[in-house]
């Protein structure tokens, strides 16, 4: 996809400069009140051009579906908000359907929606229009609420997953909206993430009843691939919100390890023999190649050492906090974990040995720690960090995240982008100040592509003890603008749907079918998962320095490790084991359906699906309860392996649910 | 490699904005050799396009091509400047086919340069 807009760029710059002709008398006056800043809470210069954008497309050029790719923190909900009035008072729409991925989204939105009090502080009606904030109550839908509300609000909110066919709620929900509203305007906030087949037809049948639907979102790409079929129109990006005056967020600095030497400690599962090798072994890349990526961060030592640098990071910003916030806020680290074994690894590790008060948040949550969650970075929070599994993704914003340990490797650009997001929203607006968010992460990851794209700075020389001042603020960017639209360059259009068939195309190419694998067992038998490896020791800060000789670096190591505190990884009795590898499973399971935006009413069968295949690769054709100590050790080793296999093939897992293979026995 | 050689590119005077990005100073090299080619009339890397493409492990993947410009007989070419190294990089080749193909559907020239 590309923005479609810039080829009416130039006509759009003069029809802002001519005092916006062509539109009728009432936009006229709308776009009048919006510009009028007095005493209202207003909005951003780019939140404002995103609105102007907006009606241009719609009144001007006929666009009835159009994205706005607006980073993280840039105030999507102001903007949706602004919109709604417009198609209220100018366009005679009075229903507005918002549609979300998941539930943290969805109470974000609310927050700002309850009790109109985004239209109430901006003041988006016109003279003579206040009333209409009294018709946009907010109706939410979710289980139990009755479709009633939907008739009597004029905003309804809910997850996409509610007006899906596959559930009764789902069904009357879309049925009242098809039966009983007669215009309406759809607002898709995010929700584009969430590639599952029925998301395409929810928005078909509605696309009988709707005049005008806005995507809003921070990563256009879909995570299947494909591109939402709305026309981008604006392109608001991290170095945009980077280059403002003040700043709209912070910059992101990335910190990665220097590696000195690697020493892996090799476990035969058969015979259950160790060895330690390091680099210079000619073993080391066989042996390599048995270990996931995240091992690199999630192994008991290499986690220690990624913590103490995230801690010293952590302390830089509390200092920073203190200088350039007075204190009053709380830098706050953010843990992201891809399973509950690394997650509660990482939790006890930060409590016990670095002296953090360390909050976990997975799925399987109490309300308690939930609400712990929510209160997260508050003065009054007893917290320093937070570990999550998978949660606190989208929706879940607190500026005070100054630092994020990654314990997980991204493949999908959709998701790291949003992780790094919650990073981003700024504490203190001042010209003079750039905030940074520091975020921890390892060269094994791989993540290169994804700095790129959030235009990070990365240091990839950090010593486990070194700690920094103020040198590692990126220098300030100069704001983009558009200064000779005249030498803006059209790309031609193509058909609609010509560009999925190239993709399709592409994907033949490396004999993958998107989407529909009915015979999904024969791939599942194919899955290759190595020896399992554990990584016993990673040195860190142990190279002072690289000389060069001839055209070779030659490395040279100075003392040892320096890390003082160590603890034995924990013995775990067996049942501790089942557990754990039932509830890391579980996770999985939870994670490969929420990245389809499958509902969790599949879960059952889907876990019985991993755990056959677990016991079938993994288990030594054993069930957990009568498998080896080895193999179940094995199989934990090998958890984001199982994740990483059944991601590989876009469209796999969704295909799994949708040819359901006789009844598997799963282990509950 | 720390990504020291970002910077911003300013008054350039064949772009329409007010300044160009660059990730590396070979970027900005390329980007002055632009201004001076008397047979570039536009340039730009501010241009939004994404494409799709797939990598080797089947992971579907956006990337953002570097430059987009605006020949003076009117053709339009997409340039990707790239390290000779990266080049038998099997994913950066499924990177270029895909960019080609985006090309040939709508009329533009794609180009690799290597230094």
């Amino acid at each position: 996809m590309h923005n479609h807009f810039l080829r009416y760029e130039q006509d759009f710059r003069e029809w802002i400069n001519a005092g916006f002709p062509d539109i009728s008398p009432l936009t006229r006056d709308f776009i009048t009140h919006i510009q009028s800043r007095n005493e209202k809470k207003s909005l951003w210069n780019h939140q404002e051009e995103a609105v102007f954008r907006v009606i241009y497309g719609y009144e001007l050029l006929q666009m009835k579906r159009e994205l706005l790719n607006i980073v993280t923190g840039g105030g999507k909900t102001a903007i949706i908000g602004a919109i709604m009035a417009w198609l209220k008072t100018c366009h005679d729409i009075h229903k507005f359907l918002i549609l979300c991925p998941n539930t943290i989204v969805r109470d974000r939105l609310e927050d700002d929606l309850k009790d109109a009090k985004v239209f109430r502080d901006f003041k988006f009606f016109p003279p003579g229009c206040e009333h209409y904030t009294n018709e946009l109550g907010l109706h939410i839908l979710e289980p139990g609420a009755s479709p009633q509300g939907i008739l009597e609000n004029g905003v309804v909110l809910g997850n996409i997953h509610q007006l899906y066919q596959s559930n009764i709620s789902g069904k009357r929900n879309l049925a009242y909206l098809m039966n009983y509203v007669e215009k309406i305007a759809i607002f898709n906030d995010e929700a584009h993430n969430t590639p599952a087949p029925e998301y395409d037809s929810v928005l078909f049948s509605l696309s009988k009843k709707s005049k005008f639907r806005l995507d809003t979102t921070a990563t256009p790409d879909r995570a299947d691939g494909k591109s939402p079929d709305s026309r981008m129109i604006y392109e608001y990006t991290i170095e945009d919100a980077q280059a403002e005056v003040p700043p709209i967020i912070k910059n992101i600095v990335v910190y990665q390890p220097e590696i000195g030497l690697v020493q892996l400690t090799y476990t035969n599962p058969e015979t259950g023999e160790q060895r330690t090798i390091d680099e210079m072994d000619e073993e080391f890349e066989k042996i390599e190649k048995g270990l996931s990526a995240t091992q690199w961060v999630t192994d008991l030592d290499p986690m220690r050492k990624q913590i103490q640098i995230a801690k010293n990071r952590l302390d830089e910003q509390i200092r920073r906090a203190q200088s350039i916030g007075k204190g009053r806020y709380r830098p706050l680290l953010f843990v992201v974990a891809i399973c509950i074994k690394d997650a509660e690894q990482a939790w006890e590790m930060l409590n016990n040995e670095f002296g953090l008060k360390t909050l976990l948040v997975t799925e399987k949550s109490d309300e308690m720690d939930r609400d712990a969650a929510s209160q997260l970075g508050k003065k009054d929070s007893p917290y320093d960090a937070v570990v999550s599994v998978l949660m606190l993704r989208e929706g879940w914003d607190v500026p005070q995240v100054g630092v994020i340990l990654l314990l997980r490797k991204f493949s999908s650009p959709v998701y790291g982008q949003q992780v790094i997001g919650r990073g981003l929203r700024l504490n203190v607006r001042d010209e003079d100040i750039q905030e940074i968010c520091a975020i921890i992460d390892h060269k094994k990851l791989q993540h290169e592509w994804l700095w790129d794209i959030v235009g990070a700075k990365v240091r990839d020389d950090i010593g486990q003890l070194e700690l920094f001042g103020d040198e590692d603020l990126p220098p300030k960017r100069k704001p983009q603008i558009l200064v000779n639209p005249d030498l803006l360059i059209d790309i031609l259009d193509v058909e609609e749907g010509e560009d999925e068939g190239d993709f399709l195309d592409e994907l033949e190419g490396v004999e993958v079918e998107i989407g529909d694998f009915p015979q999904w067992e024969s791939i599942l038998d194919g899955f290759q998962y190595g020896v399992g490896v554990e990584i016993s020791k990673v040195e860190i800060d142990a190279v002072t320095s690289k000389h060069l000789f001839g055209h070779n670096f030659i490395e040279i190591l100075s003392e040892s490790d320096r890390s003082s505190i160590h603890t034995k990884p924990k013995e775990i009795s067996r049942d501790e084991m089942e557990d754990m590898l039932k509830k890391n499973i579980r996770d999985i399971g939870s994670a490969l359906l929420a990245e389809e935006g499958i509902g969790s009413f599949e879960l059952a069968y889907f876990y019985g699906v991993l755990m056959d295949h677990a016991k079938k690769k993994l288990l030594n054709n054993s069930t957990v309860g009568l498998a080896a100590d080895e193999n179940l050790k094995h199989a934990i080793r090998h958890r984001t392996t199982i994740y990483h296999n059944f991601r590989k093939l876009p469209g796999l897992v969704t295909s799994i649910v949708k040819y359901k293979k006789g009844v598997h026995n799963a282990e509950k | 490699m720390p990504r020291s050689e970002r910077g911003d590119f300013e008054n350039p005077k064949k772009s329409a904005f007010s300044v160009e990005r660059y990730d590396s100073l070979w970027e900005r090299q390329y980007m002055e050799k632009l201004e001076k080619d008397k047979t570039v009339a536009k340039w730009t890397k501010h241009h939004g396009i994404v494409i799709q493409y797939v990598t080797e492990a089947g992971n579907v993947r956006g990337y953002r091509p570097d430059f987009l410009l605006e020949k003076v007989d009117g053709t339009i070419e997409i340039h990707e400047v790239k390290g000779g190294q990266l080049l038998k990089n099997p994913d950066t080749v499924r990177k270029h086919e895909a960019g080609k193909n985006w090309c040939g559907k709508r009329g533009m020239n794609f180009l690799v340069i290597t230094k």
